[in-house]
């Protein structure tokens, strides 16, 4: 079900039917696809535990983040994806994370409690700054929320809450580069599954419908407040434990960078990506994007900042409905009478309305 | 006639004596509704007694769909009160007052156009009244699609829909609320004279299964085949109420409502060619 999800008004069936003539859209039955997507996914996620095997040390450090990426992306879809509230301040979450681990492991305590402190305080946190943003709609929920991150990077920028000098220094940390692999990963299977129940469940279905229409949701008996809160929280904990593995996995950190917006452009970047709401689309974006990032060894300079802008930009504007979507148009039955050649032309088509819409 | 000076007695006996009357199910007192500033609804006092199925018609901007969703708890009252079954439901969220029971549709259809019809239904059993199981839900909204004659169109996504078939979806989602107050705004709006009719004898069926039915229609076809009693909003207040003859045959009405639409009707037999724009169907933009 969650498959067949893409913007209505990017559809090319519906935007050409006329009223009246009922148009037998061919359509796969709901749920064959949500097996073969969690299979694929599962069989991703299988290829990518040997990836120690190779023995390299960079690219096992490149995959680690790629899978840490993946973690941030499928929690950013818990809330941005399903039910449409965009955070742009998820990153919050991280910092706290790290932050709380950080702290912890520099007053002696051990690492893991560090982590699922860090876990515990981001669930307590999002639930009660959901409480205020989550009554904003849209637009306005992303600038609260973008603001929350900004205006606690700032602060740590200058309170200095870490240690003496700006740098948060951690110990070398006990555990192989390996060990540290497979929690990453861990997470990121975790994620995957959650999001495999949600597209399935009675609260995945709430969270959709706030997403189709608020409105309708409450008329419908759904609570849909709660259900937000409970998706922002489900959110942030998964990203404080990467925030928190991140901490202990590089050592320490530079306090503001852990609060930087950049990485929270990142998570809706890859969601948006592969496909806002799917199931594979965060975990595949996630591999493919940072791959490439990190073959071109842009990471982290300025030009990765504006491939994201950009990428972000021609996403929405184009690919509405991300990779996952577009491949599923691609590989959907077609209507009778409709040739592939011809879906090409009514995407051409929908290039050119944009562009024309946009007065280019 | 100062309360003070009665006996506590005497005022329980005045509450004992107002049960004679039976409570009404939904019962408005002094509601108001002001969109910035403007008044949609006006000091509206009106009631519904359990199992009756009222009409409420007036002119397009009286104020009929802001009521809906006063009651639906959609839009927050400016002042007055709401009770429903003798309970205070004024600041109640919408998806408490449908959890009591209370089923709206929406004039401009609002469905969850990405999923699948049967889907869109199967959300009202999971998370209306009896909170049903994925299972449970998916069969009992099989039933209401079979009821309103969209199963048929089970699998489409909603947004494929037609105008008629997206007013029958409307009606199919309240429905699978199992609703005691069931409120519909013009699902009939935009339907040939034939789905009219039988949409008429499938509202007819609800109301004789026990739900209790509040009507806004345009269609004069409808309200006078479905209603034991009208309602007429004019500018936000009611100006008349009653069993429909009457009501029909007001001098006000037929000013403020009859009037205008005997007009327009005549004007559009006439002029075929020119169209007159029907702003009845506020539908069609979606
Ligand atoms: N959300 C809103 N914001 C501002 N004004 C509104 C809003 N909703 C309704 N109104 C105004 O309130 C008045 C009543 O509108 P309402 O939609 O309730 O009329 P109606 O009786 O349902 O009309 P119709 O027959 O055309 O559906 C109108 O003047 C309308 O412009
Ligand atoms: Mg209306």
């Amino acid at each position: 079900m969650f498959g067949s999800w893409h913007k209505p008004s990017t559809s090319s069936t519906a935007a050409t039917t006329e009223p009246g003539a009922e148009q037998q859209t061919a359509q796969p039955k709901p749920g064959t696809r949500w097996p073969w997507s969690l299979l694929t996914g599962l069989i991703i996620l299988a290829l990518a535990a040997l990836i120690p095997l190779s023995g390299d040390a960079a690219t096992l450090h490149t995959w680690t983040l790629i899978l840490m990426f993946a973690v941030l992306a499928q929690s950013w879809n818990f809330l941005g994806g399903f039910t449409g509230y965009a955070s742009f301040g998820n990153v919050f979450f991280f910092g706290v994370g790290a932050y709380s681990t950080g702290l912890l492991i520099l007053s002696g305590r051990p690492f893991w409690l560090g982590v699922l402190a860090g876990a515990v305080v981001a669930g307590l946190l999002a639930f009660l700054l959901g409480l205020p943003v989550l009554r904003l709609r849209g637009h306005y929920f992303a600038i609260a929320t973008l603001g929350i991150a900004e205006a606690t990077r700032e602060l740590v920028a200058i309170r200095n809450l870490g240690g003496s000098g700006g740098e948060v220094e951690l110990p070398l940390p006990a555990l192989s580069d390996t060990t540290f692999y497979f929690l990453f990963w861990l997470l990121a299977l975790a994620c995957f599954l959650l999001t495999a129940y949600l597209a399935r469940s009675k609260p995945g279905y709430a969270l959709i419908a706030i997403r189709e229409s608020e409105e309708t949701a409450e008329a419908m008996g759904i609570p849909t407040y709660w259900y937000k809160i409970g998706a922002f929280v489900l959110s942030a904990v998964p990203t404080a434990l990467a925030g928190g593995l991140y901490a202990y996995w590089s050592t320490g950190f530079d306090p503001p960078t852990v609060f930087d917006v950049g990485i929270s452009v990142e998570m809706v970047l890859l969601t948006v990506l592969g496909g806002a709401g799917t199931l594979l689309g965060p975990l595949i974006s996630a591999i493919l994007f940072e791959l490439l990032s990190f073959q071109f060894q842009i990471s982290g300079s300025a030009f990765h900042n504006s491939l994201l802008g950009l990428t972000i930009a021609m996403v929405t504007i184009f690919i509405p409905q991300g990779l996952v979507g577009l491949v599923q148009e691609f590989l959907r039955p077609l209507a009778p009478g409709m040739s592939r050649r011809q879906l090409l032309v009514e995407g051409v088509r929908r290039v050119r309305r944009v562009i024309a819409a946009n007065g280019v | 006639m100062s309360d003070v000076l009665l006996p506590p007695m005497a005022s329980e006996s005045v509450d004992a004596g107002s049960q004679h009357e039976p409570q009404p199910l939904l019962e408005l007192r002094g509601v108001s509704k002001f969109f910035d500033g403007l008044p949609a609804v006006k000091q509206l006092d009106f009631a519904v007694r359990h199992g009756e199925i009222v009409g409420i018609i007036g002119p397009n901007g009286a104020g009929k769909t802001t009521m809906i969703g006063l009651v639906s708890g959609s839009l927050p009252l400016s002042s007055g009160q709401i009770r429903y079954r003798g309970l205070d439901i004024s600041r109640l969220p919408p998806h408490r007052r449908a959890h009591l029971g209370i089923a709206r549709t929406f004039q401009v259809t609002q469905p969850f156009k990405g999923l699948s019809v049967r889907e869109n239904v199967m959300i009202g059993a999971l998370f209306g009244r009896r909170g049903l199981k994925q299972t449970a839900a998916r069969e009992a909204a099989d039933a209401v699609l079979e009821r309103v004659g969209l199963a048929a169109k089970a699998h489409f996504r909603a947004d494929q829909l037609t105008v008629a078939d997206r007013k029958r979806l409307e009606l199919a989602r309240a429905l699978a609320l199992e609703p005691e107050l069931l409120l519909l705004d013009e699902v009939m709006a935009g339907l040939t004279p034939t789905e009219v009719e039988q949409a008429i004898a499938l509202i007819r069926a609800i109301h004789a299964s026990g739900v209790t039915v509040l009507v806004i229609e345009h269609v004069m076809q409808a309200i006078m085949g479905l209603s034991q009693r009208i309602m007429v909003l004019h500018q936000g207040s009611k100006i008349a109420e009653g069993p429909p003859e009457q009501v029909l045959a007001d001098q006000r009405v037929i000013e403020a409502y009859l009037g205008e639409r005997y007009a327009r009707e005549q004007q559009s037999r006439l002029g075929a060619a020119r169209s007159v724009p029907q702003k009845d169907g506020k539908e069609e933009q979606g």
